[in-house]
């Protein structure tokens, strides 16, 4: 296997990229997931920056889904009588009130769920260092720097897209 | 569909989802990434079946790059010296030294390397429940069981889907 490029031939430019300032709303996020997406699925990632742009972190699925739970839900609560071990039990009486908890998503902001950033990566390392991060580290996305400056995010599906085409090959050669 | 919808109306139907045999080898795992699926655009795993066709485990991206990582990068080299800590500066070694390895890695049968089944949901359960487990969890693909089969699969994006679409209705 030869992953010969760099991260800048795969990745993909900040503006192109979701993201949201820290003081925007989970519904605003939703927002801009929805037009980053267009027709196809929602991107599983949106960076998040603060009004310097500066990178706070980024918003996986995960943190999302989080911050949605209900406080009963949130904590894998222990106190509630009657739940024995299943707490996921009470995930059925979430179904009452979860369409009303969604429209108040204007009142949770980006910058109280982010996930701090695990890695970042240089915009002309070599792929192979950025495959052995994503090996490595469980994230799905890098944000791709020059200097102090974030220029860009390489996400795993587009290394992992290169990955595939260089074992085949390899592959056919053996 | 809204949130308050149940599983089935939100899985992915098994013969959608990539899936593959324990005894096929690391290659054919790549081969059918490569050549049957649009996998790596929607899908981050791949299911795995017995001979007996059911379910022991799936193989993920992440275990798929791990496995092709040669040993001085899968087993963190403290002792190496000049790295300061920084043991991705390794991987660039990678570049020059991989090609043999990988050809090794392809032969390695699916089954050694999968991660296990986690307990399937059912295709009635409410969509919160498998938001609730989703959210508890580090798993974004569940498996969907109807009378002890594997039906379909819910993924972690398709929930959050529904909701995007309870909070922006079209």
């Amino acid at each position: 296997m030869s992953i010969s490029g760099t991260v800048r031939d795969l990745m993909v430019e900040l503006e192109k990229f979701p993201h949201v300032s820290g003081n925007a709303s989970l519904r605003a996020v939703f927002a801009k997931l929805h037009a980053a997406s267009g027709s196809s699925e929602l991107f599983r990632n949106i960076l998040v920056l603060d009004d310097k742009n500066r990178l706070l972190g980024t918003l996986g699925l995960k943190n999302v889904m989080h911050a949605l739970l209900p406080d009963y839900l949130r904590h894998g609560s222990t106190h509630y009588e009657g739940t024995s071990n299943d707490v996921s039990a009470l995930a059925v009486l979430w179904q009452e009130d979860c369409e009303e908890q969604c429209r108040e998503t204007h009142k949770i902001l980006a910058k109280d769920h982010v996930s701090p950033i695990a890695a970042t990566i240089g915009a002309d390392e070599p792929l192979t260092k950025a495959a052995f991060l994503f090996a490595t580290t469980p994230v799905n996305v890098l944000p791709v720097v020059e200097g102090k400056q974030i220029v860009g995010v390489l996400r795993l599906v587009d290394v992992f897209d290169e990955i595939v085409i260089e074992v085949l090959s390899e592959r056919c050669v053996a | 569909m809204p949130i308050t919808g149940t599983v089935g109306a939100h899985m992915r139907p098994l013969a959608e989802y990539p899936q593959i045999d324990a005894d096929a080898t690391l290659g054919d795992v790549f081969a059918m990434i490569g050549q049957h699926f649009d996998a790596v655009a929607h899908f981050r795993s791949v299911l795995v079946f017995n001979r007996e066709k059911r379910l022991i485990g799936k193989i993920s991206l992440h275990d798929l790059l791990k496995v092709l990582l040669p040993d001085y990068l899968a087993h963190l080299p403290a002792h190496i010296d000049g790295t300061d800590g920084d043991h991705s500066l390794l991987a660039l070694l990678w570049q020059d030294d991989s090609a043999k390895y990988v050809r090794e890695v392809a032969k390695q049968r699916v089954g050694d390397h999968i991660q296990p089944a986690p307990a399937p949901l059912k295709p009635d359960d409410p969509l919160t429940l498998a938001h609730y487990r989703f959210a508890h969890s580090d798993l974004n693909t569940l498996p969907v069981a109807e009378n002890g089969r594997i039906v379909g699969v819910l993924r972690v994006v398709d929930v959050l889907a529904a909701v995007a679409a309870t909070i922006h209705p079209a």
